[in-house]
């Protein structure tokens, strides 16, 4: 048995220092599925706060048939869609919201470049930026994300290629475009 | 990444990279999912001895069970913890409830008999496997992972030639350490997996009556 199913273990007795482990094991990859699946910081938080009591409380049915890490991306990528889903209900068109929101900011390039990422992601269609999410950030094979998303694997295969296409089109638009202010003046 | 991907490495480390949490969010958070660890799956000292005492209430001391905890408690670490998969073994209770709640239970046999292993707070403890379900002997190991941590002397992925009856993990102070309880002669030894020829302790039993 290893290392993790050990922990798993314990932590499905309720030893709580394995469950604190586990929880901070997984913590970064949590809310990395939230942040780029909803976007929207606030939001995202919300969703990895509420994922991760998910997976505390859902750990006693954990039957190690799949991968932990699979278990926890599936538990972190519902809590994301659930959000999505009462974001729409709340009625904020959250994409645009966000985008407006990182447009103004005038942090440093690093934050600059990482927001560039944020916005770009909130225009692609939800479905395909939940694939690209599972398999570029939890690194999750086709067979995985069509589990964790209920569809076949020729749906995967597909979403991902034309989420892929998106993302690449629109950051090199926007690189296109950046270079064009530099030469013309410098990034604000 | 397997091959499929095309994607710009660039571009994959640009999805990836986000913001670190704020710390004292990211505490915030995980101390709220701890919130929802089930009362009666938790474990821990406190919980171990209110059960006891309940035990001991209920049951008039009559039982074997309250007999067994008169015994010097082992020494308790806090980060110390057992890690093997409970396992409803025969006629003896100490699996699920009382015994369940404070560590985990495995059985094996030697010489014929049955017996069960509690692993619990940093020590093993061997109990007959059919009624009365008395305990043997305990073997302390918790001092020695300690020990080892303070000395820097860490475990390696070496484990034991001979076949285990009984294998488990434990940690002391984060470390992790590999156990292995082996059959010898007449009994049972407890070894560090990587130290196969050092027993941190043995229990005799009785031989086969055959």
């Amino acid at each position: 048995m290893t290392s993790d199913a050990l922990l798993v273990k314990r932590a499905q007795r309720g030893d709580r220092n394995a469950v604190d482990a586990l929880l901070r094991e997984n913590y970064d990859v949590v809310r990395a599925v939230c942040h780029r699946i909803i976007i929207n910081t606030s939001d995202a938080e919300d969703a990895t706060q509420i994922a991760l009591m998910s997976i505390v409380r859902a750990l006693p049915t954990f039957d190690g048939r799949s991968k932990f890490s699979t278990w926890v991306y599936r538990i972190a990528t519902n809590a994301a869609l659930d959000e999505l889903r009462r974001i729409r209900r709340r009625d904020v068109p959250n994409d645009e919201a966000t985008f407006e929101k990182v447009s103004v900011s005038d942090a440093t390039n690093a934050v600059d470049a990482q927001m560039d990422v944020s916005a770009t992601l909130a225009k692609i269609p939800e479905e395909f930026r939940v694939v690209l999410v599972l398999r570029h950030i939890a690194d999750l094979d086709y067979e995985e994300i069509a589990v964790i998303l209920d569809v076949p694997v020729g749906t995967v295969r597909s979403r991902l290629s034309r989420g892929r296409a998106q993302l690449a089109s629109l950051l090199g638009n926007q690189s296109e475009s950046q270079g064009r202010q530099t030469n013309a003046g410098g990034h604000p | 990444m397997s091959e499929d991907n095309e994607l710009t490495p660039e571009i994959e480390a640009a999805l990836r990279e986000l913001p670190a949490a704020d710390p004292s969010l990211r505490e915030q958070h995980i101390a709220a999912a701890l919130g929802e660890i089930s009362p009666a799956a938790s474990t821990g000292r406190p919980r171990f001895l209110a059960v006891a005492a309940a035990v001991v209430v209920l049951l008039g001391g009559g039982l074997a069970l309250a007999r067994n905890s008169d015994d010097t408690p082992p020494a308790i670490a806090a980060d110390t913890t057992v890690a093997t998969v409970p396992k409803a073994t025969n006629d003896c209770p100490h699996t699920g409830g009382f015994w369940g709640d404070v560590g985990s239970v495995e059985g094996f046999t030697f010489g014929g008999a049955a017996y069960e292993l509690i692993l619990r707070n940093g020590n093993v403890e061997v109990l007959l496997g059919t009624q009365p379900c008395t305990r043997v002997d305990a073997i302390v190991y918790f001092e020695e992972m300690r020990r080892r941590v303070n000395q820097n002397e860490l475990p390696s992925k070496t484990a034991c030639e001979q076949k285990a009856l009984i294998q488990f993990s434990d940690t002391a102070d984060g470390v992790e350490f590999r156990l292995a309880l082996l059959e010898t002669t007449d009994g049972v030894s407890l070894f560090f997996e990587d130290r196969c020829n050092e027993p941190l302790g043995s229990i005799a039993l009785p031989p086969s009556s055959d």
